[in-house]
C-alpha cells in the first residue's frame, strides 16, 4: 500500500464520534466497529482527504513514537478496515 | 405517529410465500418468533400463539390468535414485543430495559431476558421508587437530556420473584401460555409514574458475579455497542432507520452515564443492591 494513496469512504459506512473514539456502522450487514482514540484521530484525518503519508506526518506531531512506526500503523489500520470494506484505498 | 391495534379473530398459520428473515429463539433452543416480509409490511409469528401483522411504516399492527390461546397471552405477547417492535419502525428508540423514577430522575436497568430488571424495578416500585416500565423502554433525545417514557401500569414476574419483591397475595393476572411469569398490576403494593422523566442513567446489568453491587462506568463507544445489543428493531435491512437509530445511539450515549452493574442474584441482597443503586445515582457522575 502506498503512502502516497487516499481513502474513499463506502455511501454504506457511516461515522460517529462518541467521547475521543469513533464508532462505523457498516450499513450493508449492520454491523459496528470501533475505533480507539489513536484510530479515530487517523479516521478523522484520511476523512478529510489527507493521504496516508500525510495523515501519519500529522499524527507523528502528537504522539511519542517513530514516524517509520507510527506510518506502519497507519498501512495496518488502513488495511484492515480496508479488508472489511469500511473504505477504499485510491 | 401513534400505534393503532386491530383485533381480526382466530386463524390458521399458514406458511407465508416468503422466507422468514429473522427469527428468536428461546435458551432452550427452540423456536420462539419467526419474522417475514410482506408485500405490505411484516408478519411476526409467534408458532402456535399468534400471528400479528405490522404496517411497513409501524403505525398499524392487526393480529390473529391461534385456537384456544388466551387474550390475555396475545396481549401479554403485543405489548411486550410486538408494541417495542413497531414503534422502532417508526423510527422510535426502544430498549429491553425496565426504568424506575428515583428523585426527579429516572434510572433504566438494560439486559436480556432474566437478568432481572422486573425484579430490580419492583423492588423499586414497592419502596418508594415508583416504575416506569418493565420492558420496552421508549427513551426520546432532546438537546440537553434523554427523557424515559413510561408504559404498561403493571410488572412481570416470577413466583419466587414476585414472593421476594411484593407478597404472594398481591393482586395479579396469571400467566399466560408462553410464559410462567404472573402479571402484577400498579397499586398500592407496586407503585407506578406514569408520566415521562428525564434520564438520570443507564445501568447495563451483569450476569449476578459479583458478590456486592458494584458499578463500572462505561466508555462511550462501550456503551453504544450495549445498546445496539439491547435495542429493539424490526428490520435492520432499513438503512434509514438502522441510521436513525445510531445517530440517536450515539446522542443518548454522549448525554447520559452509563455503567455496568453487576450485584448477587439473591433477594436477601435486593433491599442492599437498592440502596447502593440510590447511592449511586445521588452521587450524580456525569458522562
Amino acid at each position: 500500500m502506498r503512502l502516497s494513496g487516499k481513502v474513499l469512504i463506502p455511501a454504506h459506512v457511516m461515522s460517529k464520534i462518541v467521547g475521543d473514539e469513533i464508532m462505523l456502522l457498516d450499513l450493508s450487514n449492520g454491523t459496528y466497529f470501533a475505533l480507539d482514540a489513536i484510530g479515530a484521530d487517523i479516521w478523522r484525518l484520511l476523512e478529510r482527504g489527507m493521504t496516508l503519508g500525510a495523515t501519519a506526518a500529522e499524527i507523528y506531531a502528537d504522539y511519542d513514537a517513530s514516524l517509520a512506526d507510527i506510518e506502519r500503523d497507519v498501512v495496518l489500520l488502513v488495511d484492515q478496515l480496508a479488508t472489511k470494506q469500511l473504505l477504499e484505498v485510491v | 405517529m401513534t400505534l393503532l391495534l386491530l383485533k381480526l379473530g382466530v386463524r390458521d398459520q399458514t406458511t407465508p410465500e416468503t422466507a422468514p428473515y429473522h427469527h428468536w429463539v428461546l435458551p432452550d433452543g427452540s423456536l420462539w418468533t419467526r419474522f417475514f416480509r410482506l408485500r405490505e409490511g411484516y408478519l411476526i409469528r409467534f408458532p402456535d400463539l399468534a400471528d400479528f401483522e405490522v404496517s411497513s411504516d409501524g403505525s398499524r399492527v392487526q393480529y390473529w390468535s391461534a385456537n384456544g390461546v388466551a387474550e390475555e397471552t396475545v396481549a401479554l405477547l403485543f405489548n411486550n414485543q410486538v408494541r417495542p417492535l413497531a414503534l422502532s419502525r417508526q423510527g422510535k428508540l426502544m430498549l429491553h430495559a425496565s426504568s424506575v423514577a428515583l428523585e426527579g430522575e429516572a434510572v433504566a436497568f438494560v439486559g436480556p431476558s432474566g437478568r432481572g430488571k422486573s425484579t430490580l424495578a419492583a423492588s423499586f416500585a414497592t419502596h418508594g421508587f415508583p416504575c416506569l416500565t418493565d420492558d420496552g423502554l421508549q427513551v426520546e433525545i432532546g438537546e440537553d437530556f434523554a427523557t424515559l417514557l413510561p408504559s404498561l401500569p403493571s410488572l412481570r414476574l416470577w413466583d419466587d420473584s414476585l414472593r421476594a419483591t411484593i407478597s404472594a397475595d398481591a393482586p395479579r393476572i396469571a400467566p399466560g401460555e408462553y410464559s410462567a411469569k404472573s402479571r402484577v398490576l400498579a397499586g398500592e403494593h407496586l407503585t407506578f409514574h406514569d408520566a415521562p422523566m428525564k434520564a438520570g442513567a443507564f445501568y447495563f446489568l451483569g450476569e449476578g458475579d459479583s458478590a456486592v453491587a458494584t458499578f463500572e462506568p462505561l466508555r462511550q463507544s462501550e456503551a453504544l455497542i450495549e445498546m445496539v445489543r439491547h435495542s429493539f428493531l424490526l428490520d435492520v435491512e432499513q438503512h434509514e432507520i438502522l441510521k436513525s437509530n445510531f445517530t440517536a445511539l450515539s446522542r443518548l450515549v454522549s448525554i447520559t452515564p452509563c455503567f455496568r452493574l453487576d450485584y448477587p442474584r439473591n433477594y436477601d441482597a435486593l433491599a442492599e443492591v437498592r440502596l447502593a443503586i440510590v447511592e449511586h445515582s445521588r452521587a450524580g457522575e456525569t458522562v
